[in-house]
């Protein structure tokens, strides 16, 4: 499946290089340069594979000059310089005769870069060849899009500028128009009320008329319900509301957890429960809540506990490098070799979650050789695993760090927080294999992060304090510089707020992600977050007062059908199902039996066995304010998954999920209409609109309609309720209603 | 791109979409490129038998006379180096049960499994299998997943994803829990996990302990059948309306489907596995009467009820996990030895494989029998001693394969002549993994989910299908 887009992808760019290549060949005089613009790639994409200076195969390596011209087994494959013709270069009669490269050999034009060159002399360029230097069709190199500066983009000329808000309309408006498409008519306010809720609350709104106005009971606001699909005060003191409210952090926090596998259990044989990692979630969400710079939100959770030593919220950040799986079995037991591999094993999912989810680089790709398709290099790999390597689960989970204030007030307690060493230096690993020790590395940053000037060479070696290289990684990262950091972070929000991100692989910016569809506006967006002190809350409320944001989704347009069904233009809105989360969360809202309390140790709602394992078993359908909070207030164990959440493609703790399935299965069907939880919210929901209505069920169906819908029922549907009911029960009535797609989805 | 990951795109698919079938269909408006599915499949569904803890080989399908003469002695350099797990290695010790050679094939089969001796002309071991790890968790990760770490997805999930069901009504991967429990020791549902494939395609366990087959099978409020019927109607009515309203009615109308579906799965479920139309002489066949193997018998003959009625993959678990780890005593009749776990799982399966042969199902399905590791030729004790234990051992050990397609009643590869390590065509769970799909009519390096930046295969970047254990 994959493969047929990819290579049909291939083609397009094989043509383009090639078609560029050949025509500047013809242009361009034989020297340095034009090696290394067009044979250079070549030979790196197509040659280096098996001729490269470890593997040699057929004894030939074309990856520097002397040992090209060295040749092979076979005897000197390139002529020294403009001694010979290409008849009589043995590198060209195999080339020529498609025996090499053995699988697909070169095109016409990719055989006429090779022929000229060495009909002109073979001049050798840079030495060795750097095989990321150029993109090729099969791998991204230092030119890819994603590791260029960040460029300050202007606005785009559009027609229709009535339709404008801010700036992001221009460039969506702009792309619209070239394909000849209009964007939707704004969402009609009931739906847009429900939209800003759910996307930046996680909660469906409380509506309630008392005395003639409406009231919206969460936030605790004066809403006037037919205002909110006109610009201006009204629907922006909803979104200032919104973005105040202690549930953003709560909303936010969650998808910032997924995409780093939080996990409150080790995993594995022993899977002990980390008691105190609760902080940590805690931390990302008052973080969030606090509108803390991102900058700081990503230096803070590397190196919080050396940058601001005396400050323990910053020590609590730090809980982001030891939430992963940790195989304590692993690391107790066994040969020593056998340890060393789980070491292995551990670093790389921790450079893979930190590559990942902070730069969209898949860098734990080049643990075992280079990475195949982005320009990072195996030796790099073990750079950064340096720079990590003072983070070491086996200290962190043997003890937790006592907590004390400085001035002995609010705070005491226990964290699961980093406890560093100092590492033993790093070796390239041979084929990833941890007992076979090659070069040794110094800690030091990506050379394809360099383009904009930000050094990857940090002056370290092996004997560098690990607190120094955390600190340098943290603000490596962060540098204004970093073409990856804000681009990432930008399009994450963006994909939350859009079901689909301007790159629709938020956590692989590389050469098997995505490409972004509004590559300008990605920039520009970047730039401006960057800007303006890197605020997501800002960036937010830029997002959600843009016409583009407030578009319908529940729009015909045959046109826009037809040239992009995927809504990659964003000619209308995305309608989606509610997440895990937010659909449990969202039954207990409107049922009334929400505990909105914030922060503090996880609830269980799973029946668990800690004993020298820690176990876990059935959920334990308890129904109580204990239990009744939000869902991101469970404990997140590893294995310890609620099937009614699972059903509902929540994040598994283990895996690093920048972007979630929603499925749709009878399984999921069968816990929806027959769980103890959702029985036990529509009892309360009943008890609730018999409350408010009063005896008279058509009272409570209105009531009913108008909690979990926010509207009024239609004949038809008053009808069919009222005979349900007759025949049924309202608690059996507000089941269904729980289990409706308008419930269920939000537009 | 929009390819990429089309089953998360087409992220409202339901239940029974199959990825090779969408493929197919796929990439049949592509010119030149074949399809995913490169061969006509021998078998079209596994079970599979998971022995947790590590079984023996040289106590069990490793014939090994050289460990008779080597007895009570130090492991020989020349064998290599012990590498105990629990930091012990005692003297050698030969097999704890008799060998002999069984059926017309002349297997060797040691008396631990005396049924199991019976069908020997059906089975075809694997006496050459190798393991990257000593310790049972990463080792059952790897077994089910192809990979020691966390977060890959089970087999029989890459097998939904990439065929599908047969069956919309059953779930495409049923698991089957032990009597005992749910395998926590060597990480729980992780075992049966979806991973990064789309939750559908995770493996559904059933209850085994009594009770309703499911969670949430019926209302939990007990709310009866008409009643049921009647919140269905109403449901159905209420989508319906809304939906006419709507422009984008994919997952919508999915969601509306996807009730039928459940309301059929209502009666479908407890259907496969209610056993009461099966005969005595079936009953007998399994064991389901026996006291000492009741339980597994129980979980076979539902393997065989469910993927008669199309499920993909039956996953059974003996033990928890961890139950055939004999570190102390191997022919102890307790938890972790092996006479007593062989006992609860030799007829049953015995049976299963007979029944599968008369009704001619055994070459459409496969049954693996597996465990994530063997045991040391060396008894765990302190050096120079001897013990009824062994400890982990992943360089050589043996799986069983049976039916699906595979040449029947041969053994394949070989150890060196105490059981210490394969030494002739060295099978590496990868491999087994590539072979195994081969028979489900799958190229390994075909079946690929894009996740966080590579295509990903249940054999990683490895395996190679071993051609010769194709009939």
């Amino acid at each position: 499946m994959a493969k047929s887009s990819l290579q049909k992808q291939l083609l397009f760019c094989v043509f383009s290089v090639v078609a560029a290549a050949s025509n500047r060949v013809l242009a361009d005089p034989p020297g340095q340069d034009s090696f290394d613009q067009h044979v250079a790639p070549l030979l790196a994409s197509r040659c280096l594979s098996c001729h490269n200076a470890i593997d040699k195969k057929g004894g030939l390596n074309l990856s520097d000059e002397a040992s090209a011209r060295l040749g092979g087994d076979n005897g000197t494959a390139i002529a020294s310089q403009a001694s010979e013709a290409s008849d009589e270069s043995l590198l060209w009669e195999k080339i020529d005769t498609d025996e090499m490269p053995p699988q697909q050999p070169l095109s016409g034009e990719e055989k006429e870069v090779v022929r000229r060159w060495i009909s002109d002399g073979a001049q050798w360029g840079t030495d060795p060849i750097d095989p990321f230097r150029f993109s090729t069709a099969g791998r991204a190199g230092y030119d890819w899009w994603s590791l260029q500066p960040i460029t300050q983009p202007d606005l785009p000329w559009v027609d229709n500028t009535d339709w404008v808000q801010n700036e992001i309309d221009r460039f969506v408006l702009a792309k619209l128009e070239a394909a000849k498409l209009a964007p939707a008519v704004h969402a009609d306010s009931r739906t847009l009320l429900r939209r800003l809720y759910v996307d930046l609350i996680g909660l469906p709104p409380v509506l309630k008329t008392v005395d003639g106005t409406w009231k919206e009971e969460l936030l605790d606001i004066e809403i006037e319900p037919n205002s909110l699909q006109f610009y201006g005060a009204s629907y922006n003191g909803v979104v200032d509301a919104l973005l105040e409210s202690h549930y953003y952090g709560e909303r936010w926090g969650r998808h910032w957890l997924d995409v780093i596998r939080f996990g409150e259990s080790q995993g594995y044989e022993r899977n002990r429960v980390r008691p105190n990692l609760w902080r940590y979630r805690d931390w990302v969400i008052e973080s969030l809540n606090q509108d803390m710079p991102y900058d700081e939100f990503l230096r803070l959770q590397i190196a919080g506990d050396v940058l601001k030593p005396d400050d323990l919220e910053a020590l609590i950040a730090t809980g982001y490098l030891v939430c992963g799986p940790y195989d304590m079995v692993g690391y107790e037991m066994g040969s020593a070799a056998m340890k060393n591999a789980v070491r292995q094993d551990e670093l790389e999912d921790l450079v893979a979650t930190l590559g990942q989810s902070m730069l969209g680089l898949t860098i734990n790709c080049a643990r075992c050789h280079d990475h195949k398709f982005d320009p990072i290099s195996q030796r790099e790999y073990y750079q950064i695993a340096a720079l990590l390597g003072g983070v070491n689960q086996a200290v962190e989970e043997r003890q937790s760090i006592a907590l004390t204030s400085a001035d002995n007030t609010a705070f005491d307690g226990v964290a699961h927080v980093i406890i560093p060493e100092q590492p033993p230096a790093f070796h390239v690993l041979i084929r990833g294999n941890s007992n076979d020790l090659g070069d040794e590395v110094s800690p030091r940053g990506l050379q394809a992060l360099s383009i904009a000037g930000l050094s990857s060479d940090f002056g370290m070696d092996s004997e560098t304090p690990e607190a120094e290289r955390r600190v340098a990684l943290a603000k490596w990262i962060t540098d204004p510089r970093n073409p990856l950091t804000a681009r990432v972070i930008v399009n994450r929000l963006w994909h939350y707020h859009f079901g689909q991100g301007i790159v629709d692989s938020p956590s692989d910016f590389g050469f098997s992600g995505g490409r972004p569809s509004h590559p300008q506006l990605l920039d520009w967006l970047a730039r401006k977050f960057i800007d303006g002190g890197w605020k997501l809350k800002d960036l937010h409320r830029l997002i959600v007062t843009s016409a583009t944001y407030r578009q319908a989704s529940n729009i015909h347009n045959e046109a826009a059908q037809q040239k992009d069904v995927d809504n990659r233009l964003l000619w209308r809105a995305n309608s989606r199902r509610l997440d895990g989360e937010s659909t449990r969360d969202a039954m207990l809202t409107v049922s009334g039996a929400l505990n909105p309390r914030l922060g503090g140790p996880s609830y269980f709602d799973v029946e668990a066995k800690l004993e020298y394992d820690h176990d876990f078993g059935p959920p334990t359908s308890e129904f109580n304010e204990a239990v009744n909070r939000r869902t991101i207030y469970r404990l997140w164990a590893r294995c310890g998954n609620n099937p009614l959440l699972e059903s509902l493609d929540c994040a598994d703790p283990s895996v690093m999920l920048p972007r979630r399935s929603q499925t749709i299965t009878p399984v999921q069907s069968l816990s929806l209409l027959n769980n103890r939880f959702i029985e036990q919210c529509a009892e309360r929901l009943a008890e609730r609109v018999r409350q408010e209505a009063g005896g008279n069920i058509d009272d409570q169906i209105g009531a009913l309609y108008g909690l979990t819908l926010l509207r009024n029922p239609n004949m038809d549907e008053l009808e069919l309720a009222r005979k349900f009911v007759h025949s049924q029960t309202l608690t059996q009535l507000c089941v269904v209603m729980l289990n409706t797609n308008e419930f269920l989805f939000f537009e | 791109m929009e390819r990429r990951n089309f089953l998360s795109h087409a992220a409202y698919g339901i239940a029974g979409v199959a990825a090779l079938q969408l493929l197919q269909r796929d990439e049949a408006s592509r010119a030149g490129e074949p399809n995913g599915s490169s061969h006509p499949a021998s078998a079209k569904h596994v079970i599979h038998i998971y022995l947790g803890g590590g079984l023996s080989q040289v106590d069990s399908f490793d014939y090994k006379p050289d460990l008779e003469r080597f007895h009570d002695q130090e492991l020989p350099a020349e064998f290599g180096t012990a590498q105990p797990f629990m930091g012990k290695a005692g003297r050698l010790h030969r097999s704890h049960y008799a060998f002999k050679r069984r059926g017309d094939s002349g297997l060797w089969i040691s008396d631990l499994f005396p049924e199991l001796c019976n069908v020997a002309d059906e089975l075809t071991v694997l006496n050459s299998m190798v393991a990257e790890t000593a310790n049972h968790t990463p080792g059952s990760f790897q077994a089910n997943t192809g990979f020691r770490q966390m977060g890959f997805p089970a087999m029989g999930s890459w097998l939904s994803y990439g065929l599908g069901n047969e069956n919309d009504n059953l779930p495409s991967f049923v698991v089957l829990p032990d009597e005992r429990g749910i395998p926590n020791p060597v990480g729980g549902s992780f075992s049966w996990s979806n991973g990064f494939l789309p939750p559908q395609h995770q493996g559904v366990p059933f209850n085994t302990k009594g009770g309703p087959p499911i969670l949430d099978l019926q209302p939990a409020s007990g709310l009866n059948a008409a009643g049921q019927r009647e919140r269905l109607e109403l449901l159905g009515q209420l989508n319906s309306m809304h939906l006419k309203s709507q422009a984008h009615t994919e997952a919508l109308t999915a969601r509306i489907e996807s009730y039928e579906l459940a309301a059929r799965m209502q009666s479908a479920i407890p259907e496969a596995m209610d056993f009461a139309s099966e005969p005595q002489h079936i009953r007998d066949l399994y064991g389901l009467d026996r006291n000492e193997c009741r339980g597994t018998a129980s979980n076979c003959l539902a393997a065989r009820r469910l993927i008669e009625r199309g499920v993909r993959m039956v996953q059974l678990w003996t033990g928890d996990g961890i139950s055939w780890d004999a570190h102390e005593d191997i022919t102890g009749k307790g938890y972790k030895s092996h006479t007593g776990e062989a006992l609860r799982i030799d007829r049953p399966i015995a049976g299963l494989i007979r029944d599968l042969r008369q009704r001619n199902l055994l070459d459409s399905t496969l049954v693996m029998i597996t465990t994530e590791f063997g045991r040391t030729p060396y008894a765990q004790a302190a050096s120079g001693k001897l013990s009824k234990g062994r400890d982990h051992h992943p360089e050589g050990f043996t799986n069983i394969l049976a039916g699906g397609g595979l040449k029947p009643g041969m053994a394949f590869g070989a150890t060196d002549p105490i059981g210490y390590a394969a030494i002739e065509r060295p099978m590496t769970i990868h491999d087994m993994h590539a072979t195994i799909l081969y028979l489900l009519g799958i190229d390994h390096e075909r079946l690929t989910f894009y996740h966080n930046g590579i295509q990903r295969r249940l054999t990683n970047v490895h395996g190679q299908v071993m051609k010769e254990l194709i009939a």
